[in-house]
């Protein structure tokens, strides 16, 4: 994945790299190394490898790519920027006297990196700084958990506003139940639809044409579709399809009730 | 994250549940000061409910124990979720805190 290299997006890196190592098969503990591992790295790149962004500038936002894979016994994660010159590598590990000694004590972000991978690489190249990161795959994989089935709650908040609450993956063989009870609503006189996401884990393609194309019958019936409630790879996916600029989005369900004057 | 701070006498008892890290430690770090700076000496810092820490959260409780040293005070911890501890001894930082199994047992050590 490539993502501005801001601090608000490492939670976003550290759960797509999380998704990959869960998929490689790593239990509970080892995924919270790898989350902390990415997370140090990353907010190493965007609290020292970049000046300070300012959004609405007109530079483009410097960017972070983050990719995964598996080699030789090995989970890789590949963390590339464009910032100043680093290598965490060559940094000492913290001593506790010097520590307390110190008028802002730090350092452990580095030394984290070290003792929760197996191996920590650094190159420079073209202007790049590349960190791999290597975890030895576990000699028996942890059974990766099937997705909960998608299930979808509707509330009626009065008679012509709801609020939908899908649940589970949004993707093709799941998007159904959430794509019927939505057809339901605005063919029953359902005006005003609150969807609200926290519950989904993932959305697909499949399930952005879903939420399309009732945005397009609400709208239709001169109603309105309003999306609240975001895990963070929810937001991204929408953002990286345009779909924020699309859709009304609240990040609170408090917020989406009173787009519609509904206080609860 | 949440955090709750509450007074059980002379100390301030501040209880922090969910996620530190860089985007929130800053917040961490002020509910620590806080009481230090508004005359408490001592804290207690029930990290319980702290499913995840990182270095961010781990400088802003440094920060705070030195303060708290230097006003005669202490920090003192509830014990830590599992996935803490270990980023704790990882840091060498285990034996620098003291930890009480409760918050009852962590305000009557003062």
């Amino acid at each position: 994945m490539q993502i501005a290299a801001v601090v608000e997006n490492v939670g976003v890196i550290c759960d797509f790299v999380v998704a990959a190592a869960r998929e490689a098969g790593f239990d509970e503990r080892a995924l919270h190394h790898c989350r902390l591992a990415v997370d140090e790295a990353c907010t190493n790149v965007v609290e020292h490898g970049y000046a300070p962004f300012q959004p609405g500038s007109d530079d483009c936002a410097p960017q972070v790519t983050v990719t995964c894979g598996q080699q030789h016994g090995y989970f890789l994660i590949q963390i590339e920027d464009t910032g100043a010159p680093f290598d965490p590598t060559s940094q000492p590990d913290p001593d506790l006297n010097e520590l307390f000694d110190q008028h802002k004590p730090g350092g452990w972000g580095i030394y984290f990196i070290k003792k929760m991978m197996d191996q920590v690489e650094y190159i420079r190249r073209d202007g790049c700084n590349i960190l791999v990161l290597g975890k030895r795959l576990p000699a028996v994989p942890v059974p990766v958990p099937p997705p909960e089935p998608a299930s979808v709650a509707v509330i009626e908040l009065s008679p012509k506003v709801a609020l939908v609450q899908p649940k589970g993956h949004l993707d093709a063989l799941h998007a159904k139940p959430l794509d019927a009870a939505l057809q339901h609503e605005i063919g029953h006189g359902r005006r005003g639809l609150i969807l609200d996401l926290r519950e989904v884990d993932y959305l697909s393609s499949a399930g952005i044409k879903v939420l399309v194309a009732a945005r397009q019958r609400a709208h239709d019936a001169k109603g309105e579709l309003v999306l609240c409630c975001f895990q963070p790879r929810v937001l991204e996916i929408l953002q990286v399809v345009g779909m924020d600029l699309v859709f009304t989005l609240y990040a609170t369900q408090e917020a989406a009730l009173q787009h519609f004057r509904i206080t609860r | 994250m949440e955090i709750v701070t509450s007074e059980q006498g002379s100390v301030a008892v501040i209880e922090v549940k969910g996620r530190v890290d860089s985007l929130n430690a800053h917040q961490f770090g002020e509910a620590l000061s806080g009481p230090l700076s508004g005359g408490f000496r001592n804290l207690v810092l029930d990290l319980v409910q702290v499913d995840y820490m990182s270095s961010a959260g781990l400088r802003e409780l440094v920060a705070a124990y030195k303060k708290a040293n230097k006003n005669a005070g202490d920090l003192r911890l509830v014990q830590p979720s599992e996935r803490v501890q270990e980023i704790l001894e990882i840091a060498g930082l285990d034996t620098v805190f003291r930890v009480y199994p409760s918050q009852v047992d962590a305000v009557g050590s003062f």
